[in-house]
């Protein structure tokens, strides 16, 4: 998250792009942790007694590592959200694969979200009402995992996801707008408004 | 993380107060939260008075989020530790690296040398390691320290597993000889070519088919690629030698996990060797996404291991895999040969591969029994132990009876039954309805013909399926052909192909113009001669200037002089201890210089044969490379090790002069004028040296890690580098300034220059070979007939002194001359088209004329010849779209964005201009009568239209076409009949010209401009804007049809249907040229288009007959040139007509 690691990035991506095979894998592993998080949150607890986060993300790490020179080329878009995205396809594969999710049959491009709200939503609410040296005491936990589940739900979509990017992907508020595909400001506006929707949830006034 | 205040100001100035300040305000404070700070409240009551409440409130909100902040992201490893590490890989721990012996799985294998013990060793390094999890990592340690342990005569041994620099590896006993693969690749070759070898090979290759297989002392499996009952005999040797030593390793309770037949090693002694123990827990045996290398792992996986249930994966699983490489050595070609992980996965679960017989009629019935068993689906059918599986093939060699049986029908039937319950049904309701038939026959004459229309219903209902899972099969087998090609697996690629050549009666051949491609990519060109001259590596080649002498040396200090025009051995000389890797001839012939590993510097008289002086060069290792000035009375050395470079009196060897270099250097070369030296050293650095006192001129640093091995000069002074890195960079003398590297795709191991052709040959790059002409937009791949395994990399280069011809000696030990107009190239073409980006691409449907609209002058040109034929005159075409029409013989363009223009395709005059109405045009699209072209316009007053014209008669063809507002972004893609598929604003819409009213949204989020019908009308693809796909929609219900992955290649730029709608060209943003097989969905293969780094992929057309591609570039080159490349998928121009065109002398 500190800019002190972009510059250092921008030397080891010159570097990779030219075939430096030591120099791409330091920079795929730096991204390890991040992505490993991402995968955890929005994994279906169903696969997770058969799949390792950190597998889908040694998978996904691993095309990024060939795909990296063609990458390089042209940058369609930031590293962190392109090598997200990889990351992201590797799991709705699996989860297609192995879910048998249903076809889809409407056209509709969606970046984010494709089949699983519920393992997400399951993740952040249980995250929240675990952290129980937080202000809120851990007496009422069973209940408040309760209502967190009920205000993550009752969130937007759109609401929701900037959470999710921000406070278990731990993505800055620039990569999150790359990759919702929105701006900087929509995003930043999104924030507050499922913040507030969640204040309200968990009766932090 | 925190904004600074500068900033916040600013916005407080410039915005209202309001719902985004307060956005911003939260996310600010949210930083400070998460980065642990304390909250000035105070600042915020005096700046934001009407905030400051609302974000209180939020605080505790924003502190429970910040609880769940993840951690950091890993620190950054100090900057430079990665180039460091490429200059310090020559060494690792106590190993030295000698060389690259291959690729593949997760690792790197090094031919390296245990310094401390002085023995060759094979270190396995696992780059990726470095990725791995703790948890991984340990696995893996645990594993291979178990392997370690094994201790067997046919195991090859681990001596060390080590972590050096972050670098994991692995040293194991060194194995002189081949894999298994290569072994199977070679027998299938000779036996799919029986002839063309002796033929091609006249003089000194002795007269057998696969003579390396020979000089290996393999000699039961060489007899004419494993013909006679000794071939089955010596597949159950091998299989014995590898059971028993699974079996070993299994009661010390390892599990290999990983055999095929490229971990089968045999040494030159015939001794099967079984290697990798332990490296099969870095790669998963789930069934999670697996590319390349590692399908090649999947092959060979047990049904079990494939569907990654952990627990039932055991020792049964390594006995099935070394049946199915058993198989393999009997069939010569794969048993399960899809490249679709899908269909392999299928393939591995359900069917059993062909029976044996089907390959060779003569298999010994219990050989074939043996292997069925090893490789039954289920392994509690298997051998229980490998020792069993051991005892069975010894049993088949003493002619005993063995214990296998073979599968009986019924078994046969219920095994059927199980796996395709489907297909079973439907007999099973064949059968019924035969029943019924003879039911009905008795009972009632009349219900016989439905009844029989129904049996044939269900008759036709199984073809079809049929006939689908062969289109099926067909597109599979043309992808994993491409890639075995990639791989120099020339074999492999026709072993496949050879199954289409000869289409069954009956059969719907499923091949087009795309099967011709790569039928001709497998049929490399023959050499006029080539030999096994040499037992390792060639190093150097060298050809005389007289054109008497060629002389080729090796990694064993071995040199061999031969005749250049046969091939034919005159003279063999142990010159050096160590490897070989400089040769120059004097510039009379008479002498002979080389210099290698032990420091030597020796010349040889070329009349006797004999050593006449050895110098010992000062200091360093190893000499890479000697260059003699133009009158033959200096000779220049660069050695890698101490970086030196020395100037030597040629005749006496006395030294002259001494540079030093920044860095290792690896090549050296007088500049023309012989004033001035030029070298090149690792780290990509280039240097220029006064000759006279010794001074460095200049030192260019290309800033890259990898290492500049290999420098050529022009009589123009113009410098060519390349190595490890996959460019060739150009430097021009003259001006001082470098131009554009070339893109090669992969290392470069040797490069030579002639100056007559104005040629540049590469050993490396993307083919075994690739060549440059001067001033061509890019570089070609060559493809040559080694007839070899992956292995025969092309290591050395040499022009004969006509410059008709070259010499190119390979890692394998093979010399072989080729003329290059045989060489077949990759038939990619690229034409200059013009200058500037090119707007619109136009291709006549004939396939004869091509223009591009870029900078006026805009040209016609000839599509095969580059010539032109006629340049435009009277008004000039915008940078826009651009089309030929009216049968090809006139040509459309914008010419500003209120007219369009009409050109005679043949004089270049503008016939027409056409101003439809008042309003912007930005796009055109004629329409497949040729004559009506539709344009749509935009304007603001009297409103947006889409408008008809006659191009012949000027006049407009149909009623105006009215549509929504905002107009601005109109594109028409393509249309057939009466339809036609708009889009703006993000939505494709599909227009009935007959009924336009009736408009109906098809799509939306779509890519600009890739929007094409298919040539049927029926299906509509289109790139998605947002993800990688194009989806296939139905043209009359605008309802989804398919998908199609790009899979990371980037956003769909553009797309071609080809005229028969079997095929899809998909240009991406990421410069990838893809060609999909529409009925099954497959991508057959990808074509390269890649001509520099600056441009990419852009407009792609078919020839009307689909036969050739057109791809044009996104941006002109670093010479402001409009580049089309040009792909003749079909073949109807014999190939060495194409090697050569009028593009070759760019510089004229």
């Amino acid at each position: 998250m500190s800019d002190s690691s972009d510059e250092g990035r921008e030397a080891l991506l010159l570097r990779a792009s030219t075939g430096d095979q030591s120099a791409a894998d330091h920079l795929l592993g730096r991204y390890r942790t991040r992505l490993r998080q991402m995968v955890k949150c929005r994994m279906d607890p169903r696969l997770s007694p058969r799949f390792d986060p950190s597998d889908v993300v040694q998978e996904a790490l691993l095309a990024a590592a060939v795909k990296l020179p063609e990458y390089c080329r042209d940058r369609p878009i930031g590293f962190y959200p392109w090598l997200r995205r990889l990351t992201w396809e590797r799991l709705t594969d699996l989860q297609r694969k192995h879910l048998k999710a249903k076809r889809r049959t409407v056209v509709r491009e969606e970046p984010l979200q494709e089949e699983l709200p519920d393992a997400s939503v399951d993740a952040l609410a249980q995250s929240l009402a675990l952290s129980a040296t937080g202000p809120l005491g851990a007496a009422i936990r069973e209940e408040r995992l309760a209502r967190i589940r009920q205000a993550l739900g009752d969130l937007d979509e759109e609401q929701r996801e900037v959470l999710l990017l921000r406070y278990l992907e731990g993505l800055r508020m620039n990569d999150i707008a790359e990759v919702l595909e929105t701006t900087v400001a929509a995003v930043k506006m999104r924030h507050l408004r499922a913040l507030r929707r969640l204040r309200e949830a968990l009766g932090l006034s | 993380m925190i904004r600074p205040r500068d900033r916040l100001e600013r916005t407080s100035l410039a915005s209202p107060e309001g719902e985004s300040v307060l956005a911003r305000l939260v996310d600010e404070v949210a930083d400070k939260i998460e980065a642990g700070e304390t909250i000035d409240w105070e600042h915020y009551a005096t700046e934001w008075p009407a905030h400051v409440d609302e974000l209180r409130r939020l605080a505790p909100t924003l502190e429970a989020m910040a609880e769940l902040a993840p951690g950091e992201s890993l620190p950054p490893k100090a900057e430079g530790a990665s180039s460091a590490r490429s200059a310090e890989l020559q060494t690792l721990g106590d190993f030295r690296l000698l060389r690259e012996a291959g690729r593949g799985g997760m690792g790197i294998v090094y031919e390296a040398e245990q310094i401390s013990l002085g023995r060759r060793v094979a270190l396995k390094v696992l780059p990726f390691a470095a990725m791995m999890d703790s948890r991984q990592l340990q696995r893996f340690k645990n594993e291979a320290r178990t392997a370690a342990t094994i201790s067997h005569p046919h195991v090859v041994a681990v001596y060390a597993v080590g972590c050096e620099r972050g670098l994991h590896y692995f040293a194991m006993q060194f194995i002189d000889g081949r894999t298994l693969a290569e072994v199977i690749g070679e027998l299938a070759q000779a036996r799919s070519q029986p002839t063309r070898g002796e033929q091609a090979a006249p003089y000194d290759v002795p007269q057998r088919v696969a003579p390396d297989v020979d000089t290996g002392r393999l000699c039961p499996l060489s007899t004419a690629a494993g013909q006679g009952r000794g071939y089955f005999r010596r597949v159950a040797e091998l299989g014995i030698q590898a059971a028993r030593a699974l079996d070993h390793a299994h009661e010390c309770g390892v599990v290999h996990r990983d055999i095929k037949p490229s971990n089968l090693l045999l040494d030159h002694d015939g001794k099967l060797w079984v290697a990798d123990f332990g490296l099969a827990s870095t790669t998963r045996e789930g069934d999670l996404t697996l590319t390349g290398d590692l399908l090649g792992t999947l092959r060979y996986m047990s049904p079990e291991q494939m569907r990654g249930r952990p627990g039932a994966v055991d020792s049964r699983t390594d006995i099935y895999s070394l049946g199915i490489t058993l198989y393999e050595l009997i069939a010569l070609r794969q048993a399960f040969p899809s490249a679709d992980r899908q269909v392999l996965f299928e393939q591995i679960a359900e069917i059993d591969p062909p029976p044996l017989t089907r390959f060779r009629r003569d298999v010994p019935t219990d050989l074939q029994t043996i292997i069925g068993k090893a490789i039954h689906k289920d392994a509690g059918s298997r051998y229980q132990t490998a020792g069993e599986l051991a005892d069975d093939l010894q049993r088949f060699l003493d002619s005993k009876p063995v214990r296998a049986r073979p599968t009986l029908p019924h078994e046969t039937v219920a095994k059927w039954v199980r796996r395709r319950p489907a297909w079973a049904a439907l007999i099973g309701v064949c059968v019924a309805a035969c029943l019924v038939v003879i039911g009905l026959l008795a009972w009632h004459g009349r219900s016989l013909s439905r009844a029989l229309a129904d049996t044939e219903q269900l008759r036709q209902e199984g073809l079809q399926r049929e006939a689908q899972l062969r289109t099926q099969l067909y597109s599979a087998d043309v992808a994993d052909a491409m890639a075995k090609i990639d791989r120099n697996d020339v074999a492999g690629a026709q072993a496949i192909l050879g199954a289409y050549r000869q289409p069954l009666s009956g059969e719907v051949d499923p091949r087009g113009p795309e099967w011709e491609y790569i039928e001709r990519h497998s049929t490399p060109a023959e050499p006029l001669w080539r030999a096994k001259h040499h037992a390792s590596e060639v190093q150097a080649v060298a050809i005389s200037p007289t054109g008497r002498h060629g002389a080729s040396s090796d990694r064993l200090g071995v040199l061999k002089v031969w005749d250049p025009r046969s091939g034919k051995l005159l003279k063999e000389l142990q010159l050096h201890e160590g490897e070989a890797r400089a040769l120059v001839f004097s510039p009379d012939g008479s002498r002979l210089y080389s210099a290698g590993q032990d420091r030597m510097i020796k010349v040889v008289d070329t009349s006797t044969w004999q050593v006449v002086r050895t110098r010992q060069f000062a200091h360093g290792r190893t000499i890479y490379s000697l260059a003699l000035s133009e009158d033959g009375t200096r000779l220049a050395s660069a050695a890698r090790d101490d970086g030196g470079i020395r100037l030597w009196n040629a005749s006496d060897l006395s030294l002259l002069q001494e540079f030093t270099p920044p860095a290792g250097s690896y090549d050296v070369a007088f500049v023309p004028g012989e004033k001035e030296l030029i070298s090149v050293h690792a780290r990509h650095i280039l240097c220029r040296w006064n000759i006279a006192d010794g001074k460095l001129l200049e030192t260019r640093d290309f800033g890259h890690a990898s290492s500049f091995q290999e420098v050529a000069i022009t009589d123009d002074g113009l410098v060519f580098a390349s190595g490890t890195n996959s460019l060739v960079f150009c430097f021009d003398l003259a001006a001082g300034q470098p131009r554009e590297p070339l893109p090669a795709g992969n290392s470069i191991h040797a490069m030579a220059w002639s100056s007559r052709r104005g040629t540049l040959l590469l050993a490396g790059g993307n083919g075994q070979l690739c060549r440059w002409d001067l001033g061509a937009p890019a570089l070609s791949d060559l493809r040559m007939g080694w007839r070899q395994g992956p292995r025969g990399r092309v290591m050395a280069v040499a022009w004969l002194p006509e410059e008709q011809s070259f010499v190119a000696g390979s890692s394998d030990g093979w010399v072989g001359v080729w003329e290059t107009a045989s060489i077949p190239t990759d038939w990619r073409r690229n034409l200059v088209t013009g200058r500037g980006k090119a707007g619109g691409l136009a291709y006549s449907a004939d396939g004869r004329w091509l223009a591009t609209a870029g900078e006026a002058p805009v040209r016609i040109m000839n599509a095969t010849t580059g010539q032109t034929r006629v340049t435009l005159s009277d008004a000039n075409p915008a940078p826009g779209p651009l089309q030929f029409a009216h049968g090809d013989q006139s040509l459309i363009g914008l010419i500003d964005n209120t007219a369009l223009g009409v050109w005679d395709a043949e004089s270049g005059r503008l016939l027409r201009q056409i101003e439809p109405r008042a309003g912007t045009i930005q796009q055109f699209q004629v329409a497949p009568d040729g004559r009506t072209v539709a344009i749509p316009v935009s304007a603001s007053v009297a409103g947006s239209a889409v408008v008809f014209f006659d191009l012949v008669t000027g006049a407009r063809s149909r009623p105006d076409l009215p549509c929504k507002e905002p107009p601005a972004q109109f594109h028409f893609p393509i249309q057939t009949g009466p339809a036609l598929v708009t889009f703006h604003d993000g939505v494709a819409e599909l227009v009935d010209l007959k009924n336009p009213a009736a408009a109906r949204v098809t799509a939306d989020s779509v890519y600009q401009g890739a929007v094409r019908l298919s040539p049927d009308g029926k299906t509509v693809a289109f790139g998605a804007n947002l993800g990688w796909h194009v989806h296939l929609i139905d043209a009359t219900t605008g309802l989804h049809k398919q998908t199609i992955s790009l899979n990371g290649k980037g956003v769909a730029r553009d797309i071609a249907w080809s005229p028969d709608g079997r095929l899809l060209a998909i240009s991406t943003t990421l410069g990838a040229v893809e060609l999909w097989h529409v009925p099954t969905l497959r991508l057959l293969y990808p074509l390269n288009p890649h001509l520099s780094l600056l441009t990419h992929a852009h407009l792609v057309r078919f020839s009307a007959d689909g036969r050739t591609l057109v791809v044009s570039q996104n941006e002109t080159n670093s010479r402001g040139e409009t580049v089309v490349t040009i792909f003749p998928l079909g073949t109807d121009t014999p190939p060495s007509a194409r090697s050569f065109g009028p593009w070759r002398r760019g510089l004229d």
